[in-house]
């Protein structure tokens, strides 16, 4: 560094990342505390280490390839361009820049503000998979989201040369779609393989709502993500760039596609967004406290597409819109198709990320979405040329951001379950997944359980169940166990 | 000598971390051991539960349920071994009777 306004702008660039990481912490201590609020205590201490062992995996996959995914393949490749030029130099794990180097001091804070999006992406599917999933299955699944698919989506649609926005001029600052759609997607996909808990629907086929064993526990957790997504926010943008043009300096924070915004601005959105989804929430959900709680997630998530420009109270409104749809669209998919989502995170990042990305084609149209690639043509321009943000890519973006979440996880819960690897067996899931392996997780305490018929069918169910827990002959694994106890 | 010997002329300086040039060497061994850590722990859930199938095929699913489904086996040992010799508790006398924990 050879003066001192550079060495202030790297060393505040540095320290500024490095602040956005220690917030984004927040968020999985916030996961972790709702999801072990949200299950039985018979499973707490197995979701407590499924939940938290993903996180050194995503890390050390993003550090062996995920970074390197989001340099090289912003051109597809091979749809505006072959893998982009550079990319081993900054990224690859062999790389001198990705360890303490003297000559540079950004790479590490900024593949480690992407590293705590991949723990997000990847923590969002964990929830929905509660109480029924083998650890390793979703270890394995929330590495491939966290480390190889949502950051093919960043490269594509959350880089300022990504061909999405080059081309469709897909605009998505605060990840909308490339996080919460993708996750979304990916959910959707397990959850239709591995199937719902065991009692969730009656035998009429009623739904049955297995309530947290915990409720504000769970809504402390809900609380410490929204602490920890000022950091998430903050971690999109650059925080100072000169975005000058015609040879005058002019220096401001900027999206990640290096067009100018303010930290005030998306401050008054974050905040107005989140109260509309809260409001909302609570007249739609009549005051339950985790969709209330749920609700101010979703009204940020379905607004984050367009919250570098929105005005607050557009955010404000389009928050409770998405809210209310979100939430009806839940528990219409959750009857209709048997879809037992345990925290709603389909609704809640899935729909809700897709109803951001399309409404920010709409609301931006026109808007220019990133400095244009030479030899790149867009389908849309502004007046100067530049990629336009526009509804028919922003449409067809959030359709391929939740299709690359789905069809790709979906096809892996598939694999899995054939070799039995992706549920526990039943009798397992039945008596609760900490039982064999752990002692109680509140081993002074006894707690009542209100009765919606749950537990005295779960007691005769495994009244019906003894004497049976054994491996049929000829099954090859205990996922065969658990098709066999189904069909009893 | 595993690297620097000295900080003079620090914008000379890149790579700060002992033994530079064997980059690619530590790649390799990490992402062999992740993929060993995954295979690892597969195996190891695989063998709880079987062990968790075996043991609930011998007291039987309704009794390791307990009561409400909230219950766990404080001694597993104690367990096998009344349903080995017959004695097991009968329905609603839970893992507490049996290993004489009152609650």
């Amino acid at each position: 560094m050879q003066d001192q306004l550079q060495s202030l702008t790297i060393l505040f660039t540095e320290f500024y990342y490095w602040v956005t990481i220690v917030f984004m912490f927040l968020i999985h201590v916030g996961f972790a505390t709702y999801e072990i609020a949200v299950v039985r205590p018979k499973n707490m201490q197995r979701t407590l280490m499924k939940t938290f062992v993903i996180i050194p995996l995503v890390t050390i996959t993003f550090f062996f390839f995920g970074w390197w995914i989001y340099n090289a393949l912003p051109n597809g490749p091979g749809i505006t361009g072959g893998l982009a030029e550079g990319a081993a130099d900054t990224a690859a794990p062999w790389s001198p820049l990705m360890a303490p180097n003297l000559s540079d001091r950004i790479n590490g804070v900024f593949w480690a503000a992407f590293l705590l999006f991949s723990w997000t992406a990847a923590a969002i599917v964990s929830g929905a998979l509660l109480e029924r999933v083998r650890t390793g299955a979703f270890l394995i699944i929330g590495t491939l989201v966290g480390s190889v698919l949502w950051i093919i989506d960043a490269a594509w649609g959350w880089h300022p040369e990504g061909w999405m926005v080059q081309v469709m001029g897909y605009h998505d600052a605060y990840a909308s779609g490339v996080i919460h759609a993708l996750a979304g997607g990916a959910t959707l996909g397990v959850l239709i393989v591995l199937g719902p808990r065991i009692g969730k629907f009656g035998k009429r086929g009623e739904v049955r709502d297995i309530k947290p064993h915990n409720v504000w526990l769970a809504c402390v957790g809900l609380f410490l993500i929204f602490t920890g997504f000022w950091g998430f926010y903050v971690a999109c943008n650059i925080p100072m760039l000169d975005v000058g043009t015609g040879g005058q300096v002019y220096f401001s924070a900027t999206n990640i596609y290096l067009m100018p915004t303010t930290l005030s601005g998306i401050t008054l959105n974050f905040l107005m967004s989140f109260s509309g989804g809260i409001l909302a929430a609570y007249v739609v959900s009549r005051g339950d406290p985790f969709w209330t709680f749920s609700g101010g997630l979703a009204g940020v998530i379905a607004t984050s597409a367009g919250n570098d420009l929105y005005h607050p109270i557009q955010s404000m409104l389009l928050a409770a819109i998405a809210v209310a749809i979100i939430f009806k669209l839940h528990f219409y998919v959750e009857r209709r198709f048997k879809l037992d989502d345990v925290v709603g995170a389909v609704a809640v990042h899935g729909y809700a990320g897709v109803f951001g990305v399309v409404t920010a084609g709409f609301m931006l149209w026109g808007y220019p979405a990133a400095a244009p690639v030479a030899g790149t043509t867009a389908w849309f321009t502004t007046p100067e040329g530049w990629p336009a943000i526009n509804p028919v890519g922003n449409t067809l973006g959030a359709l391929i951001m939740f299709g690359l979440g789905f069809l790709p996880v979906y096809v892996v819960a598939k694999i899995l379950n054939r070799f039995g690897l992706l549920r526990v067996p039943r009798v397992v899931e039945l008596v609760g997944l900490d039982v064999h392996d752990h002692t109680s997780a509140y081993p002074y305490f006894h707690g009542r359980v209100d009765g919606n018929g749950l537990a005295d069918e779960e007691r005769a169910l495994a009244e019906a169940m003894n004497d049976t827990a054994t491996v049929p002959p000829g099954a090859p694994s205990l996922g065969a166990l658990a098709r066999e106890d189904m069909r009893r | 000598m595993t690297g620097l010997d000295s900080f003079t002329n620090p914008q000379e300086i890149g790579a700060l971390y002992p033994f530079a040039g064997t980059e690619v060497v530590l790649a390799i061994a990490g992402i062999l051991l992740w993929l060993a850590w995954h295979v690892h722990q597969m195996r190891t859930e695989n063998r709880e539960n079987e062990a968790a199938v075996e043991l609930y095929r011998k007291v039987g699913t309704a009794r390791a349920l307990g009561k409400d489904g909230t219950e766990w086996l404080p001694d597993e040992t104690a367990l096998t071994r009344e349903a080995g010799t017959g004695n097991g508790a009968v329905r609603g006398e839970t893992a507490d009777k049996v290993t004489g924990v009152t609650t």
